[in-house]
């Protein structure tokens, strides 16, 4: 699998799959990789690629969101340990200040296919939620990826040419010659 | 003294900087009053002799503000535009997206303010506990 480190001018080939840091990415300002993330949305816009979208990716982005909103009610630092309780005994606070960070995502997703971008959702098929369920596993053993990261990268794998991501662990990945016709596009801090 | 400033000449490499805009809040000042003063401003610049006008009365109230736009309705503020489009080539996307998605593409980009210490790779995990 071919492995490229983004820079602007670096060509996208359609359709794309996005991992969900990459979207967060773009969506928050500031952090290390916000400049490659919103240039390389805005490579995928210009170029007219299809964007690939997956729930797996919807659900990451809310998380993040969420925790950045946690981060943020208590003033803690951007490494601070947040589980699913922490988010259960503080949902409402979160929502009260910043429920309109949650809607981000969705809005800008509602905007590209408005204004005519190509956005798909994958899984599509009976037959490729299949698919993608056989691969995931196989990823999980061979990759030593997390059942998310594997999930996209099965999602990827099915449906894309492109894979753009922030996370390291894929470089790994690419070496490998497991899936060999799939381009990893890898952000890194401007 | 007109309390407007000129607009600076946009290059392709250089957004659009709007001119300071005197917002007035309490209802001494009007649209149709500020119009007046660009055309003496205008005028003025063009050589054409204009009276001395009086603005003490009203300058208590006059809030000015000033931004970049980035897109057509959408301003924001000098220091958001470094934040969130400062280094980006918008001028050279702009030119290839049509102008609904390039609206859309500004508008979403660095829309929640964010930190430097954020690892979004780290944050985008779903927690296991």
């Amino acid at each position: 699998m071919p492995l490229t480190t983004w820079r602007p001018g670096t060509v996208l080939n359609s359709p794309a799959y996005l991992d969900a840091n990459v979207l967060v990415g773009a969506t928050v300002s500031k952090h290390r990789l916000y400049k490659h993330a919103a240039e390389v949305i805005g490579e995928l816009l210009a170029s007219g690629a299809t964007i690939l979208m997956s729930l797996l990716t919807v659900q990451e982005s809310l998380w993040a969101i969420t925790r950045l909103s946690y981060y943020d009610l208590f003033r803690y630092g951007g490494n601070q340990h947040f589980t699913k309780d922490i988010y259960r005994r503080h949902c409402d606070k979160i929502f009260e200040k910043y429920g309109n960070r949650m809607s981000a995502v969705h809005s800008a997703l509602e905007a590209w296919t408005e204004a005519g971008v190509p956005v798909a959702w994958v899984a599509k098929t009976d037959s490729d939620f299949l698919r993608v369920s056989e691969l995931t596993p196989r990823y999980m053993r061979e990759c030593r990826l997390t059942p998310g990261d594997a999930a996209h990268l099965a999602l990827a794998k099915t449906y894309a040419r492109t894979f753009i991501t922030g996370d390291s662990h894929f470089k790994e990945v690419a070496q490998s010659d497991l899936v060999e016709d799939l381009v990893v596009v890898h952000l890194t801090g401007a | 003294m007109s309390t407007l400033t000129p607009v600076t000449v946009r290059t392709p490499q250089q957004p659009r900087t709007i001119p300071d805009v005197s917002i007035m809040h309490n209802g001494h000042g009007d649209v149709g009053e500020q119009f007046n003063e660009a055309v003496r401003y205008g005028a003025a610049t063009l050589g054409f002799k204009q009276p001395e006008t009086t603005l003490t009365q009203r300058q208590p109230a006059i809030q000015p503000i000033s931004g970049v736009v980035v897109a057509p309705g959408i301003m924001v503020s000098a220091a958001e535009y470094q934040e969130r489009y400062g280094g980006i080539d918008l001028e050279g996307l702009r030119q290839r997206m049509n102008p609904a998605v390039y609206k859309a593409f500004v508008r979403f980009i660095g829309s929640i303010p964010g930190r430097e210490d954020l690892d979004v790779t780290i944050i985008s995990d779903i927690p296991e506990d």
